[in-house]
């Protein structure tokens, strides 16, 4: 329901309660009128805003919710695997990720101050992931350092709790030859950004001792490759699955993946989370309940610290709301099974059930074929079935 | 910590940041005041109103029919019977409205004195002048004085706060006859906060509605803000005065189905078995949840769609958590069809509320499979409502949900009850035109659906003459040119 239709309905229920008589035409032909007649040809281009199609199921009867303000819900995440020996406990699923908008040197003083300020005052342990150097002096929260285009750290730089580094994709022997040296000398938890889901690459990183993989949302969807024009929510969902199938047969030894991009809101947040993303790289929003410092006096840096304070705090609240009412005591239980969509798009994309339906589209049209097979006595091999069914998928009913 | 500028600052600063080309894409202006807000008071920020939802099907689900679903008709339909009646599969009475729609659930302190007051007064005068009965429901907050009580039963304790109610509001030029009276069927809401200290408030009730969750706040209980509890209503309820009313996210008593068994039988002894008692959940499981309370002794079940909701919920889960109302009366539906398959059909009845604001929709809710539906949001815009959304403070600039705004009263009446009036009438023509005596004729087959994800998730185009002949229609083009379907012959 966009403003427009705010409009219409409150004038068309005034028209009725006005007058008392039957209306010419009803809300929903008024809506539908409009849309016909909608001549804004940005609006009409406008791309359907893929999180917005996508909801929660909620705990009721069939499954009881939990009480955020009287339960404990649990958003501590240890991020390193096993064999990690210096693990980084977060106190909530968020990085601070500041690669998108170019901070200036007072930004990251407040968000420095603002994450001291959570650790020490609140117990809140937030990771920020920086390429910039950021000083130790009195740093209580723990710092990923981001490194691009390097192949070589030497051990006495090693003032960070963990590290993000950038695949190199032009030179992947270069690359895992410099992850396997950093992997034996650095007892943190490392990250790798990559671009592609495929084997290749995640099966050697993690092969060789990676603590997780970062996905940048808005990069990946936005450089040539198979994501170019995807959504955030296909690469979540790919990276997800990439994860899954290296330790098919095997238990996840707490390999993660990392979302960063496209987040600016806790409802985003949580449905990547459920999509398969363990930790979500937080950065834009931040910056912009810290964007009033662009206006502001820029020498009031306590101000804007404390709005990022609050903000995280806040943050922090919605997130236990959430799988608390979802029926959950730990945030990372929520599961692709728990959404819903209202966009057939969305349903292909990434596999999450149609509401109405709790099937995903394949899934219907695997069926539809199923029931056709029958119906007309045929005998379909399984490959033949599957071209049948991608078929219907790439050629859908009044499309 | 020096902290010298106003939110309202924030806000213009950050509407700036947004309309930069760079972040445009990625911000819209409702979010990024959401982000100030959080910022501002590091609480979680609350919203009024239902769920802005994406798609809510009504636009592209429509009656059959060359002049089937006219509003407006030459011809005299008003022998459509449009009647309600909710009870009688366990319980001994029935309540019975003429139309097929009531109000629902806005609870004193949610709503501010007067417009309940505009409500009461509309439904009695419709009673009295028309002869139509509209049923309301209480909401959680607990009932008015004289809502439950007739005049000749009150005592002095009742009239004092009945009386202080109506000073404290400047009600007091309100002709007494009006308000002191209730001449339709009410029902009360059992909800996780009890918010009600007058034992008369169940036994005076002519239904009783255990609230297990609402549209806008699935699995999170409800929510009255501080600053909208004020000492009368807060004396109402129970609860220390300007301290937000939090009710639990669920019953304490009520963990899962044997619980709800308990606790409607425990109610019906309390009631002597005499009224109907509903059940009401958020729209999210809804197939589980319909079966669990058709299991229970429950009379009806009642589904809150994404879309509504009326008061203060956590805009996130509000935004995040639910389904839509079309979707979840089929799934409603399709719960009670597997229930009754083996068993003979009872009086049970199913309610739908969220995004239900006129007659068109109503009729498509019924004809999908509700045997009623509640609407809020339609009854607080007949009202005056602008939809600002700011229901969750004391700020609503029509005077509805809190400010000193003044709401005009017998203007306001005069409204909810051409509503109420208008909606029926345009009712009994969708229905007549249809060629059908009552409304609880309407189907599935007089429905039909424009695209494709409307089809399914309503149920309609899961029938097999249009979207299954779509496919298979498809397939075998595809055959000819794939020759990958070898015939074999199964007899």
């Amino acid at each position: 329901m966009n403003n427009k239709e705010k409009f219409i309905i409150r004038s068309s229920i005034l028209e009725l309660a006005e007058s008392g008589t039957p209306r010419n035409i009803s809300i929903d032909d008024r809506i539908k009128n409009n849309n016909n007649n909608n001549h804004n040809e940005r609006e009409k281009e406008k791309p359907l805003n893929f999180w917005d199609s996508i909801t929660a199921l909620g705990a009721q009867l069939s499954r009881p919710p939990y009480d955020p303000y009287r339960e404990i819900i649990n958003l501590e995440i240890s991020v390193g695997r096993k064999q990690c020996q210096n693990k980084v406990v977060l106190s909530m699923p968020l990085l601070i990720y500041d690669n998108y908008v170019k901070s200036e040197e007072t930004s990251l003083d407040t968000l420095h101050d603002a994450l001291n300020w959570l650790a020490v005052n609140e117990n809140i342990n937030l990771g920020f992931v920086s390429d910039k150097s950021i000083k130790n002096i009195n740093r209580k929260y723990p710092y990923f350092k981001r490194i691009i285009g390097k192949s070589k750290i030497e051990k006495k730089d090693f003032d960070f709790e963990g590290l993000v580094l950038q695949y190199n994709n032009d030179d992947h022997d270069k690359f895992i030859q410099f992850l396997t040296d950093i992997r034996k000398e650095f007892k943190g938890p490392i990250l790798v950004e990559i671009d592609d889901t495929d084997d290749r690459y995640i099966n050697s990183i993690l092969d060789i001792g990676a603590d997780g993989i970062v996905a940048d949302t808005i990069k990946i969807t936005n450089q040539q490759g198979k994501y170019k024009g995807k959504h955030a929510i296909t690469v979540i969902h790919d990276m997800r699955r990439a994860i899954n199938q290296y330790y098919a047969g095997k238990e996840n030894d707490g390999a993660m993946l990392v979302a960063a991009g496209d987040f600016n809101n806790t409802g985003r947040i949580v449905k990547a989370a459920a999509l398969g993303a363990d930790i979500i790289g937080y950065s834009t929003s931040m910056l912009i309940a810290n964007a009033a410092n662009h206006y502001e006096n820029l020498s009031n840096t306590n101000a804007i610290s404390e709005r990022i304070y609050r903000h995280v705090l806040a943050t922090k609240g919605e997130l236990k709301g959430v799988p608390a009412a979802l029926g959950y005591s730990n945030f990372y239980n929520m599961s692709p099974a728990d959404l819903r969509t209202s966009s057939i798009e969305v349903s292909l994309q990434t596999d999450i059930a149609i509401e109405g339906i709790d099937k995903s589209y394949r899934q219907i049209i695997e069926e539809l074929v199923d029931e056709y097979e029958i119906k007309e006595r045929l005998n379909i091999d399984e490959g033949k079935k599957q071209k049948l069914v991608a078929h219907l998928l790439t050629n859908r009913y009044g499309v | 910590m020096p902290y010298h500028k106003d939110v309202l600052d924030i806000k213009r600063n950050l509407l700036k940041e947004s309309s930069s080309p760079t972040n445009a894409d990625y911000y819209d202006p409702a979010k990024i005041i959401l982000d100030a807000r959080k910022a501002f008071d590091g609480l979680v920020p609350y919203s009024g109103l239902g769920a802005t939802s994406t798609n809510d099907y009504f636009s592209s689900i429509d009656l059959i029919g060359g002049s089937g679903g006219d509003l407006k008709t030459a011809e005299d339909y008003s022998d459509v019977d449009l009647s309600l009646n909710i009870g009688g599969r366990y319980s001994n009475d029935i309540i019975k409205s003429d139309v097929p729609f009531f109000i629902s659930g806005m609870s004193y302190g949610s709503l501010k004195l007067p417009a309940k007051i505009v409500l009461h007064i509309a439904l009695n005068k419709l009673a009295e002048e028309d002869g139509i009965c509209v049923i309301m429901n209480t909401g959680e907050g607990g009932a008015l004085p004289w809502e439950i009580y007739g005049m000749d039963t009150w005592n002095n304790r009742i009239l004092e706060y009945a009386e202080r109610l109506l000073k404290e509001h400047n009600l007091d030029s309100v002709d007494r006859e009006q308000i002191f009276c209730r001449k339709y069927p009410l029902i009360v809401q059992y909800a996780s906060g009890r918010f009600w200290r007058d034992p008369n408030y169940l036994l005076k009730a002519d239904a009783i509605e255990i609230k297990i969750g609402q549209g806008a706040k699935i699995g999170h209980g409800g929510v009255l803000p501080g600053s909208k509890v004020t000492e009368l209503v807060a004396e109402n309820r129970g609860v220390p005065p300007y301290k937000a009313a939090h009710s639990p996210s669920r019953h304490l008593d009520i963990l899962g189905p044997e619980d709800l068994v308990a606790k409607i039988l425990e109610l019906r002894e309390v009631t002597e078995w005499k009224i109907p008692i509903i059940v009401k959940v958020g729209a999210s499981r809804v197939y589980d949840d319909i079966q669990i309370i058709l299991k229970s002794c429950a009379d009806s079940a009642s589904i809150d769609g994404y879309v509504g909701g009326t008061g203060a919920a956590p805009w996130e889960i509000r935004e995040v958590i639910g389904i839509n109302t079309i979707p979840s009366i089929k799934l409603g539906k399709d719960a009670i069809v597997d229930y009754y398959s083996n068993k003979k059909l009872d009086n049970f009845k199913l309610l739908a509320h969220g995004g239900i604001w006129d007659s068109k929709r109503i009729a498509k809710c019924i004809a999908l499979g509700a045997n009623g539906v509640g609407i809020g949001t339609g009854f607080l815009i007949s009202m005056g409502c602008s939809l600002i959304q700011d229901c969750y403070t004391n700020t609503c600039p029509a005077g509805l949900t809190g400010s000193y705004e003044k709401l005009d009263i017998q203007q306001s009446v005069k409204r909810v009850i051409n509503y109420i009036k208008g909606t029926m009438f345009e009712l009994q023509n969708i229905v007549g035109s249809l060629g059908k005596k009552t409304i609880k004729d309407l189907g599935t087959a007089d429905l039909f659906a424009t695209d494709e994800i409307s089809n399914m998730v309503s149920g309609l185009g899961m029938s097999k003459k249009n979207y299954y002949k779509q496919i298979t229609e498809k397939i075998r083009s595809m055959d000819n040119k794939m020759e990958c379907i070898e015939k074999i012959n199964l007899s």
